[in-house]
């Protein structure tokens, strides 16, 4: 009774630690996102690390990252950047809703077609909020800095896939879902 | 050698000129007293300054702001112009504790009372969420040229008047365009101007109802 008592534990403190490390990363890229880069004339290009994180884990370990994480941090960044309140937690959400579903198909892919989801996912997300700011505030907002951080936040994903995986790793002492 | 005798040359007028430009203000400072002595004018209040880092901005291409590491604690209030070197760079818009927002002058929300320096013209300078900003309501024949300096007007009573924002980058058939003297997106410390509520108490200055009350008591 004692031994299946530690390892009920034991799992659910895995699970747990999972969680807070994802969510410590999750927090890291976000606050990352948010640094000033201080670069003349490149004020405007924003690459949206966190969007990296969320779209890597909801490929390769989804229960890493439960909904109300992303939620939350959705709201911490819009609290950060001041936009309207759950703007980029839908967004968010979303793309962890679509990557789930698509899932079984992606992770049988080469890098190169995730890479491709990857850039889909960062121009859908781009040009959504570039619509709803628009909308929202009656006027029609530049669109190429929208369009480049997009495609900075593309470029950099293989730069960041050896980091997160490594995270992966360190916590992979159980088998990944699915 | 030749250049460098030149370049003594160029400096000499230089400096006359300059030195011609430090008496006449200097001559000008003196009249501008005078006046006010004069007229019995009130003076600005008094401002006290906070200086402070960027420690974040977030916003990209949609949200124009910063966040500051200051806030109520060090005498911060909603409104306060925030400054660079150069010039004005936006507002305080939100105040915590320990922490403040910044709304910068090219946002798309921003708008600020402005005067053309030297025609003196009133206009206000909305945001576009662009490098440059469109000079709004502005009268008809203003006679505007490129280069002209743009400085708060102090309208409204947000903004102290006279702090330098920008100068006249283009006009063209959409309108007039004003360029931020200061590189916007590089800027890494900010000076927060604070106002102190009544700037009569603040330097013992005598108001019209103290002066009454002061009359009556020495009649007393």
């Amino acid at each position: 009774m004692v031994l299946k008592k530690e390892n009920f534990q034991g799992a659910a403190s895995s699970v747990i630690g999972r969680i807070v490390a994802a969510t410590a990363a999750l927090l890291f890229l976000l606050l990352l996102g948010a640094l000033p880069l201080r670069i003349s004339g490149l004020g405007d290009i924003r690459p949206l690390f966190i969007l990296i994180a969320v779209y890597y884990w909801s490929l390769t370990r989804p229960h890493m990252l439960p909904l109300i994480v992303i939620c939350l941090m959705g709201i911490l960044f819009d609290l950060l950047a001041a936009y309207p309140l759950g703007i980029t937690a839908l967004a968010l959400m979303a793309v962890h809703w679509l990557v789930t579903s698509q899932r079984k198909y992606l992770l049988g892919q080469s890098f190169r077609v995730v890479w491709a989801g990857m850039a889909i996912v960062a121009f859908s997300v781009a040009i959504v909020e570039w619509l709803l700011f628009s909308l929202l505030y009656g006027d029609v907002f530049p669109l190429l800095p929208v369009l480049i951080s997009a495609l900075v936040t593309t470029a950099l994903f293989p730069v960041f896939v050896p980091l997160l995986s490594r995270v992966n790793k360190l916590l992979a002492d159980h088998p990944s879902e699915g | 050698m030749r250049s460098l005798k030149a370049e003594n040359i160029r400096l000499k007028e230089e400096n006359a000129k300059l030195k011609e430009w430090y008496e006449t203000a200097l001559r000008l400072q003196a009249e501008n007293q005078s006046f006010r002595d004069l007229l019995n004018v009130r003076a600005d209040p008094e401002l006290s300054f906070v200086t402070a880092r960027v420690v974040s901005d977030p916003g990209g291409a949609f949200i124009k702001s910063v966040l500051l590491p200051v806030g109520a604690k060090d005498g911060l209030r909603k409104g306060g112009a925030v400054m660079s070197s150069e010039g004005l760079i936006g507002r305080v818009t939100e105040v915590g504790v320990r922490s403040s927002r910044v709304l910068l002058v090219t946002d798309l929300n921003s708008r600020i009372p402005v005067t053309i320096q030297n025609t003196r013209t009133k206009a206000i300078l909305a945001g576009k969420n662009d490098d440059l900003m469109r000079l709004e309501h502005l009268p008809v024949d203003s006679g505007l040229t490129v280069g002209q300096r743009i400085v708060t007007s102090g309208d409204g009573g947000q903004l102290q008047p006279g702090i330098p924002v920008g100068e006249i980058a283009e006009i063209s058939g959409d309108g007039v365009w004003v360029r931020p003297l200061s590189d916007i997106g590089g800027v890494s410390h900010v000076q927060v101007i604070s106002t102190v509520e009544d700037a009569g108490l603040a330097t013992g200055m005598i108001t019209p109802a103290a002066q009454d009350s002061g009359a009556a008591a020495l009649v007393e």
